[in-house]
């Protein structure tokens, strides 16, 4: 790793130990300073000529949690202030809040920087635990239930994974030697010698494994609970960022395979979770009414569009899953951190209970409902461009009747989403819920994934598109 | 009648998997927590004691120390911690029980057949020592901890399954892929030490909130 | 000085007869002094068969003649089991082809039915009760056994018990085989039961509540208990034997006919046994009597075991 990258892991590290030691009221102005910083360094980090340079794959993911930790930082300094209300007692809270977010960050930003498939596994891991301690930190019963759960079905899944990883290796054994180091440039070059069954088993494995952390139907059940009951920036850290971690692992293991023994059996296994985990999505999304449960329903929905993407295998399909990657992770963390914000105003998660968003947030309302309509898939937002571009490729590259019923079931996604927002933002808000934004740094941090998603919807900047091209090349290659 | 010369390592660690997998369909015997602690004891003292017969086969000595370590700390410390743990939990905690003993017995076993049969198809390379049976054993120690924690509805049991799963990916690691370095398998360990913390705060809060360490507590969140 | 074949055969078949009561004797020492007391001499066993074989024999009124034929029928079975299992020598003795396991499983069977119907023969409550449960327990232990005992003949490749210990001789590796393991650990919970030792029955009190093996001798008296007592013994050797030298520690038989072989075949086979013993011990003093609506569930266990063994082998994980 070059030392950019090493300072990619240093900056959210400092900060997790630096938050550690001084109080709380230094601490969150060096979360959100860490956070951007953290964001800009990562940015340069994947554009950047600092040799050696990082993959195109390990540079693209890193783009997210770019995205995600910028915004998450300074949203993170609010939230914990305003949930605890500054009172000596919150004090540890809130310093527990900011270790393991800067922790849980540090641990995010790890992952694309690997190419090690056993390091990979200790590092999802790793973000496992630290996402399991944020989740429960608010202590109510919910939250403890869906940390149970989270870890619970998280490690077993990470299990089913870390067998895919030994069967990779015991069948790389005999080609590199019984004591090799499993790096993922070395297994691609020698993909061709290896038994072809146990990489496909391999795959299965991983598939099942790692598409657990990632959401993926029928291993998802995790998530609506730990996205839905864990506190604002965490479930925006999650859903955008360690959901694409997920997948950045699972691509690993489909380069593989796919140089190994050709892309259609995992065209076929993505087709078939993707479609499973978008129907599962679409339809839960519309009888939820917690409003971050719908979010993480909707994350799932839009894993399935990935997986689908990654599917249809033509270069534009492709591109469109990876650049959808990009935009479901700064509009789901805007999504997140509005919802967030109209909850704290609300005092209630429940979707019924909120009504005239905007006219009690005037930025954050009109935010959320913005954020609701790029999920949704609505122009100009890049959710639109990126789902486009994936069923083109779809329509285009002859598995027209199953783009068919990717388009159908995105359009009940966006019947559901469209009403909730809708609901929850127009109208009245009835007494005695204050008006007015009082403090706009949230909003601050929002405005971050609208940019993002609104300028990737507008134009994709031409490096940007060079490199989702050249991830894609990276693992969608037959033999 | 298919026979080759074994070396000692490679029958060593036939038995340990034939061991393990006996162990874990030994779990669903038993109704008391504090016998499954014990048996997890056993299961990861077979572990290591494997996991040095491969160092000392000639794989290199920091197995050896891992298998000290993991001796150490999953037969000795974690036990007499989980025992405590135990002893918070009022009364004698009787798991309870979804489907009788012989009936899960019986899925376990179906369970491991599957997984035999699963490991019989790859025409795996001998990368390992007899790694048919031990990529078996994997598998199956896997299966069965998932069914016995659904099967048995308590936060204990569950955390003890996902024990022993641990305990069977040590052993796949060990035995597919002795050369994968020794930092993996330490992080391992850690990783267990640090998941068992977790799962031991989370127990704990739900011991005072519910008084009960049963996961019949855990049916809020649906849909 | 060589044996001639034949005496050899006698001197299995003997062995069997007036050394099983020693095993018996062995056990119950050990047991004892591992619990920390003196216990009873080895050769107590012994002194209550004969103390009994000169009792007077009693015959309830409702019983037939066969209630008095039956031990005789029982102790010729188990003698004729040894006649089949490789006890002493590696090498086949005369008559010890005309059976293969299944057959000596099959004559071991006979010995149990005969001893139900005697005991159903006396008319009693105990005793009926006793048979009900020793049938039922030995319907669930019939298949598990057959299951042992095809892996075994899978991975040998032959069900004569002979050839069996041969094959298993020749190549330790066979006998680590998952399958074999798994048989071999099969086949040992049933061995607990058919001696009926913890976690079966408790083999130190009499809990008539709780009896199963014992429960069917009740009616008898004098001379038939004597030989039921004497045939239990026998039963217990014979089943120990097989576990030894066809399944777990094959090596140890006198591979010529001469004396000195003999005795010493003779003596390893003691140790070996006493070895299994010591586990048997092992396990009694850690582990509860189980429940007897819990045995049927011990039983499937072992069962299943069994079947993994035949599933491993056919899996082809060797």
């Amino acid at each position: 790793m070059s030392w950019l990258s090493w300072l990619v892991l240093a900056i959210p590290g400092a900060a997790a130990i630096v938050s550690f030691l001084v109080p709380s009221r230094f601490g969150r102005p060096l979360t959100a300073v860490a956070g951007i910083a953290g964001a800009a360094v990562m940015i340069w980090d994947a554009f950047g000529n600092v040799e050696p340079r990082l993959d195109p794959l390990s540079a693209l993911f890193l783009l997210p949690v770019a995205i995600v930790y910028g915004a998450a930082g300074v949203y993170t300094a609010w939230y914990v202030k305003a949930e605890s209300r500054d009172d000596p007692a919150g004090e540890r809270y809130r310093r527990e809040f900011l270790v393991l977010t800067n922790g849980f960050a540090c641990a995010e930003a790890l992952v694309p920087l690997l190419s090690n498939m056993a390091g990979l596994w200790v590092a999802l891991e790793t973000t496992t635990i630290l996402a399991a301690l944020l989740v429960r930190l608010q202590g109510t019963d919910a939250a403890l239930e869906a940390a149970w759960k989270y870890i619970l079905i998280a490690s077993c899944g990470l299990a089913i994974g870390l067998i895919g990883v030994l069967v990779l290796y015991a069948a790389a054994a005999p080609v590199l030697g019984a004591h090799h180091v499993p790096e993922w440039s070395a297994y691609l070059a020698v993909a061709q010698r290896l038994d072809p069954d146990a990489v496909r088993l391999a795959f299965i494995l991983a598939l099942i494994g790692f598409g657990t952390k990632m959401g993926l139907a029928p291993m998802h059940t995790w998530l609506p609970d730990a996205h839905g009951a864990g506190p604002t920036p965490t479930s925006a850290m999650l859903s955008g960022v360690l959901l694409s971690d997920a997948l950045y692992v699972i691509l690993r293991f489909a380069g593989i395979t796919n140089a190994a023994v050709g892309a259609t059996m995992s065209h076929r296994l993505f087709v078939i979770v993707g479609l499973l985990s978008l129907l599962i999505g679409a339809f839960f999304l519309l009888r939820q009414h917690d409003i971050k449960r719908m979010l993480a329903y909707s994350s799932i929905e839009h894993m399935g569009v990935v997986a689908i993407g990654l599917a249809f295998g033509a270069p534009l399909a492709i591109a469109g899953a990876l650049l959808h990657v990009l935009n479901h992770a700064a509009s789901k963390s805007l999504a997140f951190f509005a919802a967030g914000r109209l909850v704290e105003r609300f005092g209630t998660r429940e979707i019924a209970a909120i009504r005239g968003g905007v006219q009690a947030l005037p930025v954050s309302g009109a935010l959320f409902a913005l954020a609701g309509l790029a999920l949704a898939g609505f122009p100009p937002f890049g959710i639109f461009r990126s789902e486009i571009m994936i069923l083109a490729g779809g329509f285009g590259g002859g598995s027209a009747w199953i783009a068919g019923i990717v388009a159908a079931l995105l359009a009940v996604a966006f019947a559901g989403l469209v009403r909730w927002v809708t609901v929850t933002s127009t109208g009245n808000a009835a007494e005695p819920i204050e008006v007015g934004e009082r403090t706009y740094v949230p909003a601050a941090a929002m405005l971050v994934g609208f940019v993002v998603v609104l300028g990737l919807g507008l134009v994709v900047p031409a490096p940007l598109g060079t490199l989702i091209a050249r991830a894609g090349q990276t693992f969608e290659r037959s033999p | 009648m298919m026979s080759h010369a074994l070396t000692f390592a490679e029958a060593a660690a036939g038995s340990a998997a034939v061991a393990l997998i006996l162990t874990q369909l030994a779990l669903f015997r038993s109704v008391v927590i504090p016998e499954l602690i014990t048996l997890y004891a056993v299961q990861s003292a077979l572990v290591a004691a494997i996991c040095a017969v491969v160092g000392i086969t000639g794989h290199g000595w920091d197995l050896v120390v891992l298998a000290l370590l993991t001796a150490a700390f999953k037969v000795i410390v974690l036990p007499a911690y989980m025992l405590r743990l135990v002893r918070g939990v009022s009364g004698r905690v009787e798991l309870p029980v979804r489907v009788n003993v012989t009936l899960s017995i019986l899925m376990a076993a179906a369970l491991t057949g599957v997984a035999m049969l699963t490991a019989s198809r790859l025409p795996l390379p001998a990368g390992g020592f007899s790694p048919r049976a031990d990529l078996a054993t994997t598998l199956a120690i896997v299966f069965i901890g998932f069914l016995f924690a659904i099967l048995r509805p308590n936060a204990l049991a569950q955390v003890i399954a996902f024990l022993t799963l641990e305990n069977g990916l040590f052993f796949g690691t060990v035995t597919l892929a002795p050369g994968l370095p020794f930092v993996v398998g330490v992080l391992l360990l850690i990783d267990v030490l640090i998941a068992v913390v977790v799962f031991a705060v989370l127990v704990r809060i739900l011991i005072e909130r519910r008084a009960t360490a049963s996961i019949e507590a855990f049916s809020e969140l649906r849909g | 000085m060589v044996l001639q074949p034949l005496v050899v055969q006698a001197c299995q078949v003997g062995a069997t007869l007036f050394l099983s009561p020693l095993l018996t004797g062995l056990i119950a020492r050990a047991e004892a002094l591992i619990a920390g007391k003196r216990g009873p001499s080895v050769f107590q066993p012994y002194r209550d068969i004969v103390k009994l074989l000169r009792k007077q024999r009693l015959r309830p009124d409702v019983a037939s003649p066969f209630f008095l034929v039956a031990p005789y029928i029982a102790c010729g079975c188990y003698a004729t089991v040894s006649t089949l299992i490789p006890v002493l020598t590696t090498y086949p003795l005369p008559g010890a082809t005309y059976g293969d396991i299944l057959g000596g499983a099959f004559v071991l069977a006979i010995a149990a039915f005969v001893t139900a119907l005697a005991a159903m023969d006396a008319g009693s409550q105990y005793t009926s009760i006793g048979a009900s449960r020793a049938t039922m327990v030995g319907i669930l232990v019939e298949p598990t056994l057959i299951f042992v005992f095809f892996s075994v003949a899978f991975i040998t490749g032959t069900d004569l018990p002979y050839a069996m210990n041969a094959t298993l001789r020749h190549s330790w590796t066979d006998v680590v085989r998952p399958a074999h393991l798994f048989a071999t650990a099969a086949f040992f919970l049933m061995l607990l039961v058919d001696t009926g030792r913890i976690p079966i029955e408790s083999s130190s009190a009499t809990i008539e509540f709780g009896m199963i093996d014992d429960a069917r001798l009740f009616e008898h008296s004098g001379p038939e208990m004597g030989l039921f007592k004497w045939g239990a013994s026998m039963k217990q050797f014979v089943l120990y034997t097989i576990f030894c030298n066809v399944l777990l520690l094959p090596p140890g038989l006198a591979s010529t006919g001469s004396v000195a072989a003999v005795a010493l075949a003779t003596v390893l086979l003691f140790a070996k046994m006493m070895l299994v013993a010591l586990v048997v011990i092992a396990i009694d003093t850690s582990f509860a009597k189980l429940r007897l609506y819990k045995i049927t569930e011990y039983i499937a266990t072992g069962l299943l075991v069994a079947v993994l063994a035949v599933f491993a082998w056919t899996a082809g994980l060797g």
